[in-house]
């Protein structure tokens, strides 16, 4: 028979495992510095900032998701896993903006054109003829641009490229709060933590409006799920709507869908509150964004209903990726998806007698389908369907791993624990950072970007090779764009003829005071990427306008070269 | 107020006023002021009301909170045409100040000998005195004798 140690002794031994696991993050986080130290994002592949992974990586994400699982384990308290799941966000999100040194996204620079032009013109233009739809839904513009003034900055650049840092650790936070709405169970809230963390590769977490419209919806569901007086309840419910239905479209969708859900099951008192969600939305509707609703309307009504055509426009997106490792990002994504959709199943028949939780999660992770039915929006429904369906399928999916009894966190459910995230890590990553090659952009192409901004007289022509380029972020509203990728096929193969005597049709055309080509790095791979071109397409314009007399070189770096006429060209 | 009280109030401003000094030489230093002010200050008097007994409760409303009052502030500006980062910064600046100090009108037969530590009274007229409570919290709820 072994003796027990006496309880100092036992009490001492435990103090120093815990401290180990609670030291851990720092030391993953070391590895993970160590590894990337020298990493160029030039040399990233076919597999974005996979590629760039080394073993050191990995043994820094292993450490951390393994010590994580660990302290879950060993019951450790709360700032421990939080900061597991700080470290993680920290590391996973925080390395492009270190790495690159540039914004990442293309769409995220649009974005910065958009706080450009309030902090220029200090308000917004609901009937301008670019970006229509960000002046009509302008509250994340608005905030963001008070922000910058704030910070002393000259653009949202830098704060930009924290965004993705900034809104996952909201997302953590508000998370918690709901999830501590649907229940008391410590473990099955940091489980459900770190598994939306794992799942959550849609990437829409860069510097846009759905991205704090995000957050703002899961904190309405958070406070739904509170008990509260009516009158604790109704100003935050009505301040939370307000800054939605003012920043962005199809959240406040999903949040009319959820809130009457809510209300349907009883979850929540108060038969009133669809329909103050419902008048503030329609009144942000009909008056700020009337320029936009009324024309856009009848685009919406047609896309009601087709479930098959709105959930074919994303299908038809991803169906065009051909790669070998465009293909593998795709299904490394749909396999996470399918990995968590079907753990979160389990979570719901293991637990199907133990009521409340389940039915409520189980609700606001169907709902979201409810979206496919409405709009396909531009071809991106089924990725935002997932994304508002992805925090519930986690907590169930964190049911799934508890006993049935639901109290604590035996080995067996550390080894269901550990099996879903060693299944939904690979295709997390490969989904999350499989298209960083196209995302990333050199400073060189910033900088050729900005040239052509400042240097560019209002009412000029800018041609670009593909929208796929840092575009549009300073003083976007003052030029004509025409991206060549967008065009028309027939048009495009009537350019690629002779590249040179089109061009300068477009070029010597009266309406416009200037005109430039700009081609970069990011445009080629752009192209590259969704076959909207042939692949050769943009080095072919690029050597045709070389050899022109009617063009000249106007900015030409590594990554970017921009093209204006000659003094001949202008003179013919 | 109570010397603790004075300690952390000392405290704030000596490191309001560091932080002041380095965003002058340090952009990032401002940057960061900047979003923490943004993300944190203009709810958190307001969350700490809904008195939900969890630090991290009250944080994820604070930032909840604080978000919602910079986009609506933001948009009223860019909408109306009146865009003034200052006078924005004036009102977020007003709203963390009003939900942190809580201002009500007592009677003094409820007011019995001189107020709590941490409570600033000031004597209006004989039958009534304002009280400003700061921190301010949501009072607790009133329950009936052998109810939880």
């Amino acid at each position: 028979m072994s003796r027990l140690p006496p309880p100092k002794a036992r009490w001492r031994l435990k103090f120093r495992r815990d401290l180990v696991l609670a030291a851990l993050p720092l030391l993953a986080a070391a590895l993970w510095i160590v590894s990337f130290r020298g990493a160029d994002p030039r040399n990233m592949g076919a597999l974005g900032l996979l590629t760039l992974f080394t073993p050191l990586a990995v043994v820094a994400l292993v450490l951390l998701l393994g010590g994580f699982l660990a302290s879950l384990y060993r019951h450790l308290p709360g700032w421990v896993l939080g900061t597991y799941l700080v470290t993680y966000i920290a590391l996973l999100h925080g390395t492009p903006p270190v790495l690159y040194d540039t914004l990442r996204y293309s769409w995220a620079y649009k974005h910065v054109g958009i706080v450009d032009y309030i902090m220029r013109n200090g308000s917004v233009d609901p009937g301008i003829e670019s970006g229509q739809i960000y002046h009509n839904w302008p509250g994340f513009f608005a905030g963001g641009a008070l922000l910058t003034e704030f910070s002393g900055q000259p653009d949202t650049l830098v704060i930009a490229s924290w965004a993705p840092v900034v809104f996952n650790l909201l997302n953590l936070l508000v998370l918690r709060f709901v999830f501590r709405g649907l229940t008391r169970n410590r473990t099955v809230v940091w489980l459900g933590l770190m598994f939306f963390l794992l799942i959550n590769w849609v990437g829409q977490d860069y510097y846009s409006p759905q991205a704090l419209a995000y957050v703002l919806y899961l904190s309405l569901i958070g406070l739904m799920l509170r008990p509260m007086s009516r009158g604790k309840m109704i100003i935050p419910f009505v301040i939370i709507v307000a800054a939605i239905a003012v920043s962005h479209q199809i959240t406040p969708m999903m949040m009319l869908l959820a809130v009457f859900g809510l209300i349907a099951l009883r979850r929540t008192k108060g038969w009133y509150l669809p329909w103050i969600a419902g008048a503030i939305t329609g009144a942000w509707a009909l008056t700020g964004a009337l320029d936009y609703t009324l024309p856009n309307i009848m685009d919406l009504v047609s896309e009601f209903g087709n479930v098959v055509g709105n959930a074919d426009q994303t299908l038809e997106k991803a169906s065009e990726q051909t790669g070998r490792s465009a293909l593998q990002v795709v299904w490394g994504g749909r396999f996470t998806v399918a990995v968590s959709v079907l753990a979160s199943l389990i979570g719901v028949w293991r637990h199907r007698t133990t009521g409340g939780l389940l039915l409520t999660a189980t609700l606001l992770m169907v709902l979201p389908g409810v979206l496919v039915l409405t709009t396909g929006f531009g071809g991106e429904v089924l990725f935002r369907a997932f994304l508002f369906a992805a925090p519930f399928i986690a907590i169930l999916a964190a049911e799934a791993c508890m006993p049935r009894g639901g109290h604590g966190f035996p080995l067996r459910s550390l080894l269901a624990a550990a099996t879903i995230v060693l299944l939904v890590t690979p295709g997390f990553l490969l989904g999350y950072y499989g298209k960083e090659q196209q995302n990333y952009f050199t400073p060189q192409e910033v900088e050729a970007s900005r040239w052509v901004y400042t240097r560019a007289a209002p009412e000029s022509l800018l041609v670009e090779g593909s929208t796929n380029y840092p575009g549009r972020f300073i003083d976007y509203d003052k030029f004509t764009y025409v991206p060549l990728d967008r065009e028309p096929e027939d048009s495009i193969e009537d350019l690629l003829e002779d590249p040179a005597a089109k061009l300068f049709g477009w070029f010597s055309d009266p309406k416009y005071s200037d005109a430039y080509l700009l081609i970069t790095r990011g445009q080629k791979l752009g192209v590259e990427e969704d076959s909207s071109m042939p692949a050769d397409a943009l080095e072919r314009i690029e050597e045709s306008l070389r050899k022109s007399k009617d063009f000249k070189v106007a900015f030409e770096s590594p990554d970017a070269i921009a093209f204006t006429l000659s003094d001949a060209g202008a003179a013919r | 107020m109570t010397r603790q009280r004075i300690m952390w109030t000392g405290a704030a401003i000596a490191t309001t006023g560091l932080l002041m000094a380095l965003s002058v030489e340090v952009y990032w230093v401002r940057i960061l002021c900047a979003a923490a002010f943004c993300l944190v200050a203009p709810g958190y008097g307001w969350a700490r009301r809904m008195n939900l007994k969890d630090r991290g409760d009250t944080l994820a409303l604070a930032a909840v909170f604080s978000l919602c009052a910079t986009v609506i502030v933001g948009t009223v500006m860019a909408v109306t045409g009146w865009w003034s980062p200052l006078a924005g910064f004036a009102v977020l600046l007003l709203v963390s100040v009003s939900g942190l100090v809580r201002i009500r009108r007592v009677t003094v037969d409820q007011h019995h000998g001189a107020p709590h530590p941490g409570i600033i009274s000031l004597e209006v007229e004989k039958v009534s005195r304002w009280r400003v409570d700061y921190p301010a919290r949501a009072p607790e709820p009133k329950h009936a004798k052998g109810v939880e």
